[in-house]
């Protein structure tokens, strides 16, 4: 049938037409929230099974609203399938740019986790991490970019973009923190394939 | 202090626990790493700044050359 059913007055509704409606309706949207995390005072968040067959590509949002360490502290995140982060196979470039001057280096974390962005407590510890995620779930290797914008002394930005290497198909991820615990809350959306 | 916040997407169940005996033990590897890249990313900022400062440029150079 063609979408979407138009139904004028004095029709009768069929449920298969409404129902198909409702479908067409969401595959309008080309960013579909999953799920979202809420933790409080904690060092560790892990999300299972938020990715799926159902998307190839993610966005996960992250925007702590208070941070427990008076230091600056990085915010990292490990790939997890049934449960269990991976700790190898990442790989990864960071820029870091503040007060006008700018930096590179590959695997700023190593090779068994990626970093997001850093934090610490206050006013001037906040950071918004935007991090995309692509085919996670597919048993293929997983790219990953990660911007962020925060304060520290003074304004900075970070851009982290990687790869996890091996053909692995992940159902979620863990977020931590080096140093103290953060509260925030977190959201993963799903990219329509089509 | 809980140390894990673990929710699953398709339950929406979400509980917070400590870490496991494995995941401990990755943890105080990570820390470990971390401190020591911590420290190599100051030791490289000294050697930046000790370069800067014999080529004796100006702070605005500085800015020029680095932005």
């Amino acid at each position: 049938m063609a979408l979407p059913v138009t139904f004028v007055a004095g029709d009768i509704l069929e449920a298969a037409q409404l129902n198909s409606n409702f479908t067409y309706v969401e595959g309008l949207s080309g960013l579909t929230y999953i799920t979202q995390a809420t933790p409080s005072a904690v060092s560790s968040i892990s999300i299972n099974n938020c990715f799926s067959s159902t998307y190839d590509n993610y966005l996960v949002l992250f925007s702590p609203t208070s941070n427990s360490s008076a230091a600056t502290t990085g915010i990292t995140m490990r790939l997890r399938v049934a449960g269990t982060d991976s700790s190898t196979n990442y790989v990864s470039e960071r820029l870091f740019a503040e007060a006008g001057s700018v930096s590179g280096i590959a695997n700023p974390n190593g090779t068994d986790e990626w970093i997001m962005s850093y934090c610490k407590s206050g006013a001037n510890g906040q950071v918004s991490v935007r991090a995309e995620l692509f085919k996670p779930f597919l048993a293929t290797p997983t790219g990953y970019i990660a911007s962020a914008f925060g304060v520290d002394s003074s304004p900075f930005l970070t851009i982290n973009n990687g790869a996890h290497t091996a053909s692995t198909s992940f159902d979620g991820f863990t977020v931590a923190v080096d140093v103290g615990t953060i509260t925030g809350t977190i959201r993963v959306y799903g990219y329509q394939n089509s | 202090m809980t140390d894990v916040y673990e929710l699953d997407a398709q339950t929406g169940v979400a509980i917070t626990r400590e870490y496991t005996e494995a995941e401990a033990e990755q943890r105080t590897k990570d820390l470990s790493k971390h401190a020591a890249l911590a420290q190599a990313e100051q030791d490289r900022k000294a050697l930046k700044a000790e370069v800067i400062a014999k080529l004796g440029l100006t702070t605005d150079e500085v800015a020029a050359l680095l932005s």
